[in-house]
């Protein structure tokens, strides 16, 4: 028999909370389900008050087994730390604040899933976005799908080196038998890549499949700005322990990797994108403190850019060349 | 660039049917030779988010072990349909449904969702220029791409309006000989090539997407450009000769009320000059 925890780390309590508790309310489950939410980065005058919030909530949701957990330090993966080591089932799945699950099954797929595969570390999904998303959310939405599905070892197998934090589960023995722990230094932004990549350490495998939550985001140009380079950030402290020696060269390839998709899109989302995947890699170069090779990335894009304008112009004369021109 | 391509290789001709239907449809179907390989398969790449991903797909026809999916390509049975859905309460199994007009593929739909199968499971194949309804869009789609067309043969790169608009300006400028009179045909032609511009402008404007509005915009100021620079570099004369006609009657009757207004006033200014208006 399965037993199911879900971890929740949260900022703040925003509306946002209560639709993924009643979204978890709606699911079709034969085994017991606990929710633990766990309280990080809030300033000791909101204690009371945010505790008082959760506990409305608490009331409100009785048929939910729920426990509360405050930190009094901030960091997203500390968070996740503290709700695994507190997670009484055999299986932590992991969402974040803004998510609402759309199906009633998706529960149960992850249990059933991990009970069916013994062998399995982790399974993840996908996010999904809502009708009301706007312009930042979407183009949001496209660079997360985008660097989760590079994550893909092989084109016809589902199985991934890392998954996106806001919806993945794990098997709680597996953590504690392989010593597989969130960095705490962490505090922010591409937190979940160094769990994963212990895990692809140690063969474990993880699993990508289709499950969708849906990702209620409201991002602006500026707010955009600053989570990608604090991705970027977080990018550069899980590969101080996990070095990887191709990572001086994905500046600049990130941008040509995906020009096959970039190409079906809008000039201006396609500067934006370029603009996004700069600012991440400013990100990374900052924390390393090797911002002449930033600089060095934009440069070769910036030359790369011109052979290929010339070449197209070159492409164009002599199609006309060949065509002749009548006056 | 990386497409989203159904293929179904079979034996020797052993669905003629499906790969009929399939060549309807313009979805690829490759025949082996080899009579003795018994296998046929569906295999579906799609592309997802710039990487591709492919799934090997059962049918009616064929079951194999690796796949990870189920398509429905016609109308079937409830039988084999509770076995699909038996199956799809794995993770990575899900239900394509092929959406072409031979087949109601909504009834299998509502089938499907009445058997208790959640939406998440299923997936709708959309041909390239099939219509996603609003009640088709709560489904995750993959649209193909188009598979062996003449659209998707390169094209002619550069753009047909200045040949078109070449004829637009024969009417106008072409030089007529002064002691030749012209025949009735040669006008007849002109304006047919006329018409042949007017209803090259009514097509454009019929069937114009954004990105070819914008491009007809750079076009037509391009072709105007290079018009400009060319007569008068080359074929001044054309102009002129052409136009004189054009000319006197414009100048003289049809600009006479404009010229007027100007005279006006030049006498009013020696009038004035002459001390003869106050």
């Amino acid at each position: 028999m399965n037993s199911l925890s879900i971890v929740i780390p949260i900022r703040r309590c925003e509306p946002s909370l209560l639709v993924l508790l009643k979204s978890i309310l709606r699911q079709e489950i034969n085994f017991s389900v606990e929710v633990i939410v766990v309280l990080n980065s809030f300033e000791p005058s909101d204690f009371d008050v945010l505790k008082t919030e959760l506990q409305v909530i608490q009331n409100e949701l009785k048929v939910l087994d729920m426990k509360l957990i405050f930190l009094d330090r901030s960091g997203v993966n500390r968070a996740r730390n503290a709700g695994l080591l507190a997670a009484a089932g055999s299986i932590v799945v992991f969402f974040d604040d803004d998510c609402e699950l759309d199906s009633s099954n998706l529960l149960s797929m992850h249990a059933l899933h991990h009970q069916a595969h013994p062998t399995l570390f982790g399974l993840g999904g996908v996010y999904k976005l809502n009708a009301e998303a706007g312009y930042f959310d979407r183009l949001y939405h496209y660079i997360q799908m985008r660097w989760l599905y590079e994550g893909l070892l092989y084109s016809e197998d589902t199985a991934t080196r890392y998954l996106i934090g806001g919806h993945f589960s794990v098997k709680k023995v597996m953590t504690e038998n392989y010593h597989i722990q969130f960095n705490d230094e962490v505090v922010y932004g591409g937190s979940e890549l160094e769990f994963f990549l212990q895990a692809e350490r140690q063969n474990l495998r993880v699993e990508l499949s289709e499950l969708a939550v849906i990702h209620h985001t409201n991002e602006s140009f500026i707010s955009l700005t600053r989570k990608l380079f604090k991705q970027g950030k977080g990018k550069a402290i899980s590969e101080k322990r996990y070095a990887d020696p191709s990572t001086q060269f994905r500046a600049s390839q990130s941008v040509n990797k995906s020009k096959d998709l970039i190409g079906r899109l809008p000039v201006i989302s396609k500067m934006l994108l370029g603009y996004y995947n700069y600012i991440f890699w400013l990100g990374y170069y900052h924390y390393r403190k090797q911002l002449p090779l930033f600089f060095r990335h934009v440069m070769q894009d910036i030359f790369l850019f011109k052979s290929k304008l010339s070449e197209q112009v070159e492409r164009q004369k002599k199609i006309k060349e060949q065509r002749g021109d009548r006056f | 660039m990386k497409e989203n391509h159904l293929t179904f290789s079979n034996a020797a001709e052993t669905y003629q049917d499906l790969s009929e239907l399939l060549r309807y449809l313009n979805i690829s179907s490759i025949a082996h030779p080899s009579s003795d390989s018994q296998k046929s398969e569906f295999l579906l790449s799609a592309n997802k988010f710039g990487q591709s991903v492919s799934r090997q797909l059962e049918s009616i026809v064929n079951s194999n072990a690796k796949a990870t999916g189920f398509i429905i390509l016609r109308p079937i049975g409830v039988d084999i349909l509770n076995d699909v859905v038996d199956k799809a309460k794995n993770v990575h199994y899900q239900i394509y449904i092929l959406a072409h007009v031979l087949y109601d593929y909504r009834k299998v739909l509502a089938q499907l969702l009445s058997l208790g199968v959640p939406k998440n499971k299923i997936i709708l194949i959309l041909g390239r220029q099939q219509i996603c309804t609003n009640e088709l869009a709560a489904f995750e789609q993959v649209r193909l791409s188009e598979h062996n067309t003449k659209a998707s043969l390169p094209k002619f790169e550069g753009s047909t309006l200045p040949y078109a608009f070449m004829h637009f300006l024969i009417f106008f400028l072409s030089p007529r000989p002064q002691n030749l009179s012209l025949g009735y045909v040669t006008y007849g032609h002109r304006i047919i090539d006329l018409f042949y511009f007017f209803s090259y402008v009514v097509r454009m404007c019929a069937f114009i997407t954004f990105y070819r509005f914008r491009h007809l915009l750079l076009m037509i100021f391009y072709s105007f450009r290079h018009l400009l620079l060319m007569i008068f570099y080359r074929a001044r004369h054309f102009l002129i000769f052409s136009s004189r006609k054009l000319w006197h009657y414009l100048w003289n009757f049809a600009l006479y009320p404009v010229r007027k207004v100007f005279w006006f006033t030049h006498y009013q200014y020696r009038k004035r000059m002459r001390g003869e208006l106050e």
